[in-house]
Parts: structure tokens; sequence; C-alpha cells
């Protein structure tokens, strides 16, 4: 690597790093304790669980969750029903002012057993909505979304960066090579190196995967008007309709189209992921991976009859395969725990860049420093001798 | 040291990690097994040159 190219490198990787330092630290923190959001939930008492019961227990209607929930939300309108791939005894119905309405949410938790209302998780408060909110947008909704999302390619400049300066740093030093005898900025740079390289591809990863969740309102709205658009172009004349007919039945038509597979979300009528005249009912498959992906089936909310069973575009295929990648929650206990300890070693990473750039910064200052008293000390001599 | 010389174990921990992410997502049991694996190598790594 010629000196040139040296330094174009290293001003790429300090600066495309102390843009963005600040705020990945920033998403470091507030998603550490996202990674045990459940665990926090228990420990706050805000998580709701299901009572045992045997595990062929009959299933409730979805038209009695529905009323439980709704009961529940007196005034508002619902506009989700929703089950984690890992659960199998609740769901989780969402309800909301109006069917577009993005604030003044509610949600109930109702057993799928019995279709007893369980609880109602916190909506828009709570430490864990801080955290997540700061993660997600920094409260400043689509607009917070995509600065973090600046923040994350600029993370991604700074990880290849920092691969290309790796080699000439590293090229005279076996791996893993942490000089402890020599200066702390140099055992720090060694730290710094180290750590850097072998979370590499854990980070990249992440911030990618982090990049393109930023993007998901754009990936929604492009599939509203791509496919989801042109799938319901026959039902944009109509009126929406007065009254929706029984949820139970739009799944069950959904159930019928894909028999494989088994709903895992119902977007209401009127709401995002939906049309005006339709249930969305998210069918997903069984096996690990695809219950990750989902598998839209369109209801007529009127009549029951099914409208179109749709294969998702790859950007939205992308999207949701990028969303467990950036969480880490699909290998259990141990993986979370990793992923945390992963995210300690990023904050490390972050924290000590930052302070080989200010040790830099002050190492040249304090030479400019004592070469301005040395030229100082050169005057006073001069003007002595001419005396 | 060649540039094969000086990226040949931060390459090898990258693939092992990628390694592990996927299989978790693909697998329940066995592949959340080798994505613990996987994951662990780059910790591993770190405790091993931290310490030493």
């Amino acid at each position: 690597m010629t000196n040139k190219s040296l330094r174009v490198w290293t001003w790429l990787h300090t600066w495309s790093s102390l843009v963005c330092t600040a705020f990945m630290l920033l998403l470091c923190l507030t998603g550490l304790p996202l990674i045990f959001h459940h665990e926090i939930g228990h420990l706050l008492g805000t998580e709701v669980e299901a009572p045992a019961m045997p595990a062929d227990a009959p299933r409730a209607s979805f038209d009695t969750i529905l009323a439980s929930g709704q009961a529940r939300a007196p005034g508002l309108v619902p506009t989700f029903v929703f089950q984690a791939p890992d659960e199998t005894d609740t769901w989780m119905v969402g309800f909301a002012p109006t069917p577009a309405a993005q604030e003044g949410a509610k949600y109930v938790v109702v057993d799928a057993r019995t279709g007893l209302a369980l609880g109602e998780p916190p909506a828009e408060e709570g430490f864990i909505y801080v955290m997540l909110k700061l993660h997600v947008d920094l409260f400043a909704g689509l607009p917070g979304k995509l600065f973090l999302g600046l923040m994350g390619l600029l993370m991604v400049l700074a990880i290849v960066s920092g691969v290309v300066l790796y080699a000439p740093f590293m090229r005279k030093l076996p791996f893993g090579a942490v000089r402890r005898e020599r200066s702390p900025r140099i055992k720090w740079l060694d730290l710094h190196n180290l750590l850097g390289v072998v979370t590499l591809s854990w980070a990249l990863v992440v911030g990618l995967t982090g990049v393109i969740n930023t993007w998901a309102d754009l990936v929604i709205k492009l599939w509203q008007f791509d496919q989801l658009g042109a799938v319901t172009a026959p039902y944009k004349s109509l009126p929406p309709p007065a009254k929706l007919g029984s949820l139970q039945s739009a799944v069950s038509a959904a159930q019928a189209a894909e028999p494989a597979m088994r709903p895992g979300f119902v977007s209401f009528p009127g709401t995002q992921l939906s049309s005006p005249h339709h249930y969305a009912v998210f069918m997903r498959g069984s096996e690990p991976f695809a219950a990750r992906l989902f598998k839209p089936v369109l209801v007529d909310a009127q009549t029951s009859q099914l409208t179109a069973s749709l294969d998702l575009p790859w950007y939205v295929t992308a999207l949701l395969v990028s969303q467990p990648l950036h969480f880490g929650d699909y290998g259990g206990r141990p993986m979370q725990i990793l992923w945390a300890v992963l995210d300690v070693i990023t904050i490390f990473v972050l924290g000590s860049g930052l302070y080989l750039w200010f040790s830099r910064r002050k190492t040249r200052q304090q030479r400019i420093n004592t070469a301005w008293t040395e030229a100082q000390d050169d005057g006073d001599a001069i003007q002595g001798a001419a005396r | 040291m060649s540039l094969w010389q000086t990226f040949r174990w931060p390459l090898a921990i990258a693939l092992l990690t990628c390694v592990g992410l996927v299989s978790g997502l693909v697998s329940d049991g066995w592949g959340d097994a080798l994505a613990a694996l996987g994951l662990l190598v780059p910790v591993a790594a770190v405790a091993w040159f931290a310490r030493r």
C-alpha cells in the first residue's frame, strides 16, 4: 500500500467512525436491554404469560379472541392480531383510535385456548419502550430511522476501512498480538485491532441488517404500491365495508388456501399492511426458517372469500430475514448471552477507537507545544547573542 | 508477513461466525447448538488473546 492510499484509508476510517461513534454507542447501549426484553419484562412484571394447560387443549375461535380484546379496548378499532414464531398459547391483539393511526395504540394479550384476556402490556410507556424508541428512531419517526440507517452505513464503511488498514498495521505482528510492554496507546491500538477484527463478521451482519431495518417503512410502502396495489386494484373504486365480516371465517379461508402453514399475523382492513377491503392473513411455515417468513393471504373482509395468496417480493423477504439476524432472537438463551457479549465487545471497540483518536490529537498537540517552546527558546538565545 | 498470513485467522473466525449466524436460522436443535459454537469463536478468541 502506498503512503497516499494509506493516508486516504486512514482518513476514511477515522472520520467515518468519528461521525457515527456517538450514535453507535447509543445503539449498542440501548440494544443491550432489548436483547433481554422478555426477561426484563418478567422482572418488571409487565410480561403477560398464559397459564399451563395440556398441549392438545382446543383453540378458541378468532372471533372470541377479538371480542375479549375489544372488551378491554372500548372506543378503539382492532388493527392486528399477532403471535410470535415461538409462541402458541397467546395472541396479542392491537387496537388504535383509527386503522391508520400511528399513536394511541393499546395491546391486549388473549389466551389462545380459553379466549380470555390475560393482560395489557404497556404500549407506549416504560423502560423497554424508551430503549426501543431510542434504538429504532430516536423518538423522531421516519427521519430518525433514516438518520440511524445513514449512521449504520458509516459504521459499515468504518469496518471495511478498518479491515483495509489491518494489514499494514499487523504486517509484522502475529495474530492477536497485544504489545503490553509498549506505551498505553500502542496497547490500546492492538486491542482495538484484535477486538475489531474478530467481531468483524458479526458487526457487519448486525450493522447491515440494522440498516435494512431502518428502511422497513419504505419497504412496506413499496409493497403496498407494488404487489398489494396490483392485487386490490379491482376494489379501488368501491367504498370501504360498513361492517367487517367474521375474523375466524377470514382465517379459515386463508388456512384452506395454505393448509401446510399456520396464521402468524392478521392485519385488519385499512391498516398499513392491508387494503381497506381485506383482512391480510400472514401465514407462516412450520420449519424454523419458514416460520420467520410470511405468505400473505388476502381475504375479502365482507364475504370472507379468498382474493389472493401471494408470494412476497424479494425486498420484503430481505427485510424479514434481516430482522432475526439483527435481533439475535433465534438461538435460545446461549445466543442471547453471546449476542450481549459481542455487543459489549463492540462498545469496547468504539470506546478504544475514540481513545486512540484523542490520544493521537494529544500527542500531536504536545509535539506542536514542544516545537513552539523550542522555537521560542532559540529566538531568545538569538536575541541574547545579538544583545 | 503475506496478506494471506495476516488474514487467515481473522478470515477463519469470520467464516465460523457466519456459519453460526446462519445455522441458527435454518434449524432448531443442532442448528442452535452450532449457532452458539459459531458465535463463541470470536468471544473465545477475545478472551484468549486479551488475557495472554
